[in-house]
């Protein structure tokens, strides 16, 4: 099986993962209602984190996509680059680029959702602030890259998507948790009343993402090493 | 081109891909075993040999795709995978190759083309006319082209470049009579301009039309070689 067909495999199964998470300690009961409604700041350690595997589900299934249209093209392109490490600048830069398109598009669709909701139900949809802080993570994907000087591998591109997923949590938590920013939540919360329940976010979180963050950079040190023995041909 | 040029190659540079008992295993099976020889420029080699006989492997190998269980490439007198990774100037053809469907012919090269520099448009649409591809230079998009017009793009991907080293595993395939008879004109004239081609083939007759070198493949093994005269 092809490597790109396994990592779509592990991200539909990220999703059913997510979903019965979500079932089973978000909200109890099932409705797409619900899933939506999971996401305010009322949230405790384990419903964040659930919420967390939602992000890291998109960040792999996006992954998935942009290595299948890489993978068969690259060695064209290593064979150009002469080096390898030049090749996976290039092909970090790209999904950097095409991550950043993927998630204006991320926020536009929800933003259209979070109304669609509103305008029909009761219910208070408080994604779309989340969202627009993922965006601003894009920035700091890129910052990542160029700061671990880590563009050898398209694993290791997949797993600063995971970092950056990971950080998302981080800057939002600073960004919205004990005040933070007043100018940004106003333009990026538009109910920005309610965020004093921001408060009772999960001073571990943070903890949490160091480890993962010190992890993720081990792992990332053991593929580089890895990376040299590659057969760029072999199919599994 | 004069004699003295072909001696020491096109561009006055000198290619030289050597394997140095060159051995490959895969999930413990032996693909390539002990494969030690050198390959000059100037002169078109032809790996034959039955599938699965290790000729692909061998050409994969000569591109630095692939890492040797034991032994060692050597191109220009440089080590693959130690003092440099690819194989440089390598023009390459491989099974399954993907262009990008959502663009022309001219396209695909286009982009391929801006990693190096050093082939402009001119270039591109001599080399997709050489290869018999003169009628589908903008048009239609990859995705549309039947298997032979992807080969005759693939081929032409290998060479646009001017590269010094061209790597071409089973190049006729999906061609017909007259796309062949072009390919191996193609080739000739690459190689008269003093290039180092080795062509992985399993069809004989293609062989014998187009080798000056013939190195048959025999699980893993370089069984034999014989020097021939072709046109």
């Amino acid at each position: 099986m092809k490597s790109q067909n396994k990592l779509a495999f592990l991200s539909i199964g990220l999703l059913l993962f997510y979903l019965i998470l979500a079932k089973n300690y978000l909200f109890g009961k099932f409705t797409i209602q619900n899933l939506f409604r999971g996401v305010d700041f009322g949230a405790n350690t384990m419903q964040t984190l659930v919420f967390i595997f939602f992000f890291f589900t998109i960040a792999t299934l996006n992954f998935a996509l942009l290595q299948s249209w890489f993978s068969d093209w690259l060695i064209l392109q290593l064979i150009r680059y002469k080096k390898i490490s030049h090749a996976f600048k290039n092909l970090n830069e790209t999904i950097f680029k095409l991550n950043v398109l993927f998630h204006i598009m991320f926020i536009i669709l929800f933003f259209v959702f979070s109304e669609l909701f509103h305008a029909s139900s009761s219910i208070s949809f408080s994604l779309l602030s989340m969202l627009l802080t993922n965006f601003l993570i894009c920035n700091l994907y890129m910052l990542t890259q160029f700061l671990f000087n880590l563009y050898f591998s398209d694993r290791v591109g997949y797993f600063l998507v995971l970092v950056y997923a990971g950080l998302f949590l981080m800057v939002g938590e600073s960004l919205f948790v004990n005040g933070g920013s007043v100018i940004f939540q106003i333009l990026a919360w538009p109910q920005f009343i309610c965020q004093q329940r921001l408060s009772i976010l999960h001073v571990n979180l943070l903890v949490w993402y160091v480890i993962l963050l010190v992890l993720f950079m081990l792992v990332e040190g053991l593929i580089y090493g890895r990376l040299r023995q590659i057969d760029w041909l072999r199919r599994d | 081109m004069d004699d003295l040029d072909k001696l020491i190659g096109y561009g006055g540079i000198k290619m030289k891909i050597e394997l140095r008992h060159f051995s490959k295993t895969l999930k413990k099976r032996s693909v390539l075993t002990d494969v030690s020889y050198t390959f000059n420029d100037g002169a078109i080699y032809g790996l034959y040999g039955i599938n699965g006989s290790g000729k692909t492997m061998l050409l994969r190998a000569m591109a630095g795709l692939i890492h040797a269980t034991n032994g060692e490439v050597l191109v220009n007198d440089k080590i693959l995978h130690k003092d440099i990774d690819f194989s440089p100037e390598t023009g390459i053809l491989i099974e399954n190759m993907s262009l990008l469907p959502q663009y022309s012919a001219f396209e695909n090269l286009k982009i391929l083309g801006k990693i190096q520099h050093v082939a402009n448009d001119a270039d591109i649409e001599n080399t997709l006319k050489a290869v018999g591809l003169e009628a589908n230079i903008h048009e239609p998009v990859v995705k549309d082209f039947s298997l032979g017009m992807r080969q005759k793009l693939n081929i032409a991907q290998a060479v646009f470049e001017d590269q010094k080293i061209i790597l071409l595993d089973e190049p006729t395939n999906g061609l017909d009579t007259d796309s062949v008879s072009k390919c191996i004109k193609l080739l000739r004239k690459l190689r008269d301009e003093g290039k180092l081609i080795v062509v992985a083939t399993h069809v004989a007759e293609d062989m014998k039309k187009l080798a000056d070198v013939q190195l048959h493949i025999v699980e893993g093994k370089i069984e034999s070689t014989e020097r021939v005269s072709v046109g």
